[in-house]
């Protein structure tokens, strides 16, 4: 094996464990943020950061797991949907 | 003193359509879309800047209504957040009420009705540029002094618009007034004395407005131009896009033989040349056509015609069990359907509510346009019919107009099964015209670049890496005959699903595509031109999936697949997101289960009909 | 001279009118109280500026400064007197 096939196996590997993650990431945030606290690098600044919704586009893929909190406030608020029903 | 209470909590209330968006957005330095129709805003939103003395303002933009009786779940908003009801959310400190000094007479009596909450406010007047172009003049002294709060004018879309605003923000609160209406006393009439004494106005409409509403809401005119528009709009996305289009693929094809050069064959090259340059940068050639398409959708938002087209098919829609208010939330859906889904909520019926967020994924979205666009161009021929229309245009026209027919019908369906009576309210507000700013349509398109480019380089990137992946490994057993992705994980499950979609004419390299583009639609592109890229021997393969496909499929194959992408649920994010707006799995089910059904039975009556045909 | 009352809905293209009243079809008809709150109110001038293209429907009313898109069912509620010529 060759200098260059261990770098190149290398790259490879490293491209696509990225790509895992950023997978990862839009289909189970909540999952990939507890394998970071597992390994203690996250915090709750990262749900914070996710993705808006409403920007009238297709970056939405913030959403697909978790609905995002779309106000983090400091009080650590609860968020709640809102229901259908029809007010008086 | 904590820094919590330092901060000073505003919140924008007014009628819809007032400005409170722009006016966030001037004071926060934030982007919020604002769009020239009511209920663009569908949920609070918050954001701070600092005072020019050191404050720290929280600012929350609310949705708009023109009453405290909600009807719908995003008036609902701003009335519990008014009301300091809203779970987790404190009472603001101070209402800003904007309001659109060109429409006072509505516009006051909600101010009036606020005012009875007891809270510190002040009125922002804004869009008065408009109100002196129409010669109405305020006396602010005397509105002041009617109202007994302070009265400042703004206008949200200019630089320097709102720092009045902000110097009277930086003072002392305005106490509450001292004499609001009485409960029981009649806001209009307390309106039509203020606007005496206070309010001068020439004319009750601006004469622009009248004289375009003759044409664009004329019975025949009227229509006529919308479906001149809507056809001319498929017309350029093909038309204009075709040269920019030419130069990226040439860029493309340039960088994939360049690296090709640089690049010793191998695994490396492989993931370059098979997985980035072919499936990648065969998504990234139709940035064009997504942003001639933004162009219009921006113009015609900008504008104030969007009401106007709903106030045209209103009675359409009415005849298929929708209502003339799901027009704006499932136009919004061509651009995605995750907001079109979201500004489902300014529907004040819930059922009605239902049907459109039902039928909202119908609606062509952006991610749509690069599938169809690789079909069109590479099975319909660039001919001109009846010398003015090129043929791709007048099949992209047609696949759009299968999804809001398919909406239509389903919708239709909906309402028999549960044999509605009931009445669906319209009252829809049609702002004025307005030229829409070069810039902003600019900023916008710029906007929609960057988020185009940010999903290819994110998720599209990610999918197709790992479906490079599982294309090439395991590799093939020695002395294997065939291309070496047939016995790779991705080539065993297309072979493995591909019987289920041999009816519809699917061979097992779309299958295998079909599965990653349930992330993001685009993806399918991506995934075909790797998976292709791979299944062939030589090298030239990249970047080329135009001409591999135009060979290897037939017409009913390409046809079927249109036909899918019309009506197939193939976007996790939209079943998201209406599990969450409707925090029902079920709905969800419903949802996902209906769209692949129509997907599966369109796609076969197509290629079926299709083989009978050719 | 004063002419009769009649409906919104009945009221011919372009004829300027004053509203009468907004009619609950039911109980507390939520309609007729939001209409009632776009400025549908005793004395109020409105206008019939525009038809949708089929069966006429919906309605285009100028109110106040504004103009709303009304169903025909909408309008019914709305009762008003044409202004005499």
């Amino acid at each position: 094996m060759t200098a260059y096939d261990i770098l190149e196996v290398g790259v490879v590997a490293l491209i696509v464990a990225i790509s895992l993650w950023v997978v990862l990431g839009t289909w189970a945030p909540r999952l990939r943020q507890r394998l970071l606290r597992r390994v203690g690098l996250g915090s709750a600044a990262d749900t914070a950061a996710a993705p808006a919704c409403d920007a009238g586009c297709s970056a939405c893929d913030g959403c697909s797991s978790a609905p995002p909190r779309r106000h983090p406030t400091e009080s650590g608020a609860v968020e709640h949907p809102i229901r259908f029903q029809r007010a008086d | 003193m904590t820094a919590m209470e330092n901060v000073l909590h505003i919140a924008l209330v007014g009628n819809p359509n007032s400005g409170k968006t722009a006016l966030f957005n001037r004071l926060t330095g934030s982007r919020q879309k604002v769009a020239n129709y009511a209920g663009v805003t569908v949920e609070r939103k918050e954001g701070r800047y600092t005072s020019p003395t050191g404050r720290s303002v929280r600012v929350l933009d609310l949705p708009g209504t023109y009453s405290l009786n909600a009807t719908s779940p995003d008036e609902a908003v701003t009335r519990d957040v008014c009301m300091g009801r809203f779970e987790g959310e404190t009472r603001p400190d101070l209402l800003v009420c904007v309001a659109d000094a060109t429409n006072l007479r509505l516009h006051l009596r909600f101010v009036l009705e606020l005012q009875r909450l007891g809270l510190p406010m002040v009125l922002a007047l804004n869009m008065c540029d408009a109100a002196a172009k129409r010669g109405i003049r305020i006396d602010v002294e005397a509105l002041q002094a009617g109202l007994g709060m302070p009265v400042i004018e703004t206008v949200a879309i200019r630089h320097r618009g709102t720092s009045e605003l902000v110097r009277r923000l930086d003072g002392p609160l305005p106490p509450p007034t001292a004499m609001p209406v009485a409960p029981g006393a009649d806001l209009h009439a307390e309106v039509s004395r203020l606007l005496a004494t206070a309010v001068t106005v020439p004319r009750r409409t601006a004469r622009i407005d009248d004289a375009l509403d003759r044409f664009f809401l004329h019975p025949v005119f009227g229509l006529a131009i919308l479906s001149v528009l809507m056809f001319f709009m498929f017309q350029a996305v093909f038309a204009w896009a075709a040269p920019l289009m030419d130069g990226l693929d040439a860029g493309v094809s340039a960088v994939g033989a360049m690296l090709a050069n640089v690049v010793p064959p191998g695994l490396l090259h492989s993931l370059l040349i098979d997985g980035l340059i072919a499936g990648v940068g065969s998504v990234v050639v139709f940035l064009p056509q997504i942003l001639i398409l933004f162009l219009f959708i921006l113009f015609l938002e900008e504008s104030g015609y969007l009401p106007r087209a709903a106030f045209l098919l209103d009675r359409l829609m009415v005849g298929a069990g929708l209502t003339g208010r799901s027009f704006i939330p499932l136009l919004s859906s061509f651009a995605c359907a995750v907001p079109g889904i979201m500004a489902a909520r300014t529907i004040q019926d819930p059922r009605d509510r239902l049907a459109t967020i039902l039928v909202a994924p119908l609606m062509t979205c952006s991610a749509r346009l690069p599938v169809y666009a690789l079909l069109i161009a590479a099975f319909i021929p660039k001919q001109q019919v009846l010398g003015a229309f090129n043929l791709q245009g007048l099949v992209l026209f047609g696949l759009y107009f299968s999804g809001i027919v398919g909406a239509l019908v389903v919708a239709w369906v909906m309402k028999k099964i549960r044999k509605d009576q009931n009445e669906h309210a319209l009252l829809l507000e049609l702002p004025s015209y307005r030229m829409p700013n070069p810039i902003d349509i600019a900023i916008g398109l710029w906007e929609r670049a960057m988020i185009f480019l940010r999903r290819v380089g994110t998720i599209i990137l990610s999918l197709t890496v790992l479906l490079w992946l599982m294309s090439s490994f395991p590799a093939p057993p020695d002395g294997a005959t065939g291309a070496p992705i047939d016995y790779s994980f991705a080539g065993i499950i297309g072979h493995a699903i591909q019987p289920l979609f041999a009816p519809l004419g699917f061979g097992w390299e779309i299958c295998v595509a079909l599965v990653p583009g349930m992330a993001a639609r685009e993806v399918a592109v991506s995934a075909l031109a790797t998976v292709y890229a791979l299944s062939s021997t030589g090298d030239d393969a990249a970047g080329q999936l135009l001409p591999i496909i135009a060979g290897q499929w037939s017409l009913p194959t390409a046809l079927s697949l249109l036909a899918w992408y019309v009506f197939a649920p193939q976007c996790v994010s939209t079943l998201a997101v209406i599990r969450r707006e409707t925090e029902s799995w079920r709905t969800v089910a419903l949802a996902a289960g209906y769209l692949f059904g129509l997907a599966y039975l369109a796609s076969m009556l197509t290629y079926q009909i299709a083989r009978l045909l050719t | 001279m004063k002419l009769p009352p009649m409906r919104l809905s009945d009221l011919p293209y372009k004829t300027p009118a004053t509203v009468v009243e907004v009619e609950d079809a039911a109980d507390s008809d939520p309609i007729a109280r939001r209409l009632r709150d776009l400025g549908f109110v005793h004395g109020e001038p409105v206008r019939v500026v525009a038809h949708g293209p089929f069966r006429r429907d919906p309605l285009l009313v100028q109110v106040g400064f504004t103009r709303f898109a009304l169903r025909r069912a909408e309008a019914q509620r709305v009762r008003v007197t044409p202004d005499a010529a």
